[in-house]
């Protein structure tokens, strides 16, 4: 059979003979084969897994709407996500838009404040979008707002009064407003202050009086004392003057 | 190509009629190379029962496949050869590994020397000596001498490349003229 092997081995080799296969092998195999084709693909498990992957994608949708619906609501998309057209009205349902911020700026001021018009109201600035988040706290800023300048109106009209009664020449208004302002401060300061218990205003008299000690001696050998010494040597140029000037009265 | 792997025309054409789920064409081709894979698979486990597992394992799986079949390939005779051999040596491996009995020996599984007329003895001898060869250089006598499968074609059934294929088969002749030497 072959030339690599001498003519014993092959000799021996070739006594190797097999029995046949079985006669009935080709039937039962092809029985075997017949049982296996019936037995390939049920039908059932397939439809079984098409549905159960059509159930984990329709869960997964809906759960990634639900996600961006949320997040939409809670404002991380800003005004965007409302203009969508099926998620819009959706947020619109869980949480409504936020009325815009009021231009106060804008709004007519009251009779006492009329005087000083120029002077304490701004020119209204141009409306700017307002994110939803922090309109709340614009609208909060422009209501104080408008309440100190009202409050400041009636101060400098009430101050401007009490100058014509006493005979002084009325302020400009940019003076008046500014005035008005210092006593302002100085009225919320003492207000302040009395609401202090007696021991609260002697620490804070303390901390005063060492921040004055503190500040003169780091203004000494400098601006402070050089003013303090030009002042006493005019007054004292101006007395020498004084005393060597003749009197000329009779 | 030997004789027996030389891939026919017909070959091509009674697959298709195989993947067609004809019996007829299955039954032919189960007669026609069904004998060849039980030869190795006996030939290689040593054992008749094994064989025709062997012989209808590779049958299914032909008959399984048939819609795969390459067209123009090797031949239904050379898929058949690779495909019993690798079932032999794979059942082989498995047989070591998950026997927990000892390995008999295998001058155990041939008739006793003393007992054969002389040509039964050196039968015997002869089988000691195939199966004392370790798998694969068992496999590549079995293919390229009982089957006469071209080196390469048996190579290719041993998934070797061909310079590694004949220093197995070199080794395995040298083992198996020493051991029938002996035996003479």
């Amino acid at each position: 059979m072959s030339d690599a092997f001498d003519k014993n081995t092959a000799a021996a080799l070739d006594l190797y003979a097999l029995p046949a296969l079985s006669a009935d092998f080709a039937d039962r195999v092809i029985e075997k084969a017949n049982t296996a084709t019936a037995l390939v693909k049920p039908p059932v498990r397939d439809r079984r897994r098409r549905w159960s992957r059509l159930r984990t994608l329709s869960i997964g949708i809906g759960a990634f709407g639900v996600m961006s619906a949320a997040a939409a609501a809670t404002g991380a998309f800003g005004d965007i996500a409302r203009d969508v057209p099926v998620i819009g009205p959706l947020i619109e349902s869980i949480a409504p838009a936020k009325p815009k911020p009021v231009r106060l700026a804008a709004r007519k001021p009251s009779p006492a404040a009329k005087p000083i018009e120029p002077a304490t109201i701004a020119a209204a600035e141009p409306s700017v979008a307002v994110p939803i988040a922090t309109q709340n706290d614009e609208i909060l800023r422009e209501e104080r707002h408008a309440r100190r300048e009202a409050r400041l109106g009636a101060r400098v009209e009430k101050m401007q009064a009490r100058r014509a009664e006493a005979g002084l020449p009325t302020l400009s208004p940019e003076r008046a407003v500014r005035r008005a302002r210092i006593a302002e401060r100085q009225a919320r300061l003492r207000k302040e202050w009395n609401a202090l218990s007696s021991e609260d205003r002697t620490a804070m008299q303390a901390r005063v009086n060492e921040r004055m000690q503190r500040n003169q001696a780091q203004a000494e050998g400098g601006f402070i004392t050089r003013r303090r010494v030009i002042i006493e040597e005019l007054r004292a140029r101006r007395k020498a003057q004084m005393d060597e000037e003749p009197t000329t009265t009779p | 190509m030997s004789r027996l792997e030389k891939p026919k025309a017909s070959d091509d054409a009674l697959m298709r009629e195989v993947a067609a789920r004809d019996g007829a064409a299955f039954r032919t081709v189960i007669e026609t190379f069904a004998p060849r894979a039980h030869r190795i698979g006996w030939r290689m486990l040593g054992n008749g029962a094994d064989a025709e597992d062997i012989a209808q394992d590779t049958m299914l799986r032909l008959w399984n496949n048939a819609d795969k079949w390459q067209q123009g390939g090797a031949g239904i005779s050379a898929w058949v050869a690779r495909v019993a051999t690798n079932l032999c040596l794979d059942r082989l491996r498995r047989r070591k590994f998950s026997s927990d009995e000892d390995v008999p020996e295998r001058a155990d599984e041939t008739p006793r020397a003393d007992e054969m007329i002389d040509e039964d003895r050196m039968r015997g001898r002869t089988i000691a000596a195939i199966n004392a060869l370790p798998d694969r250089q068992r496999a590549a006598i079995i293919l390229t001498y009982y089957e006469e499968s071209s080196n390469n074609m048996a190579a290719q059934a041993l998934e070797m490349n061909i310079k590694a294929f004949e220093s197995l088969l070199l080794r395995a002749r040298a083992a198996l003229r020493l051991s029938l030497g002996d035996a003479r």
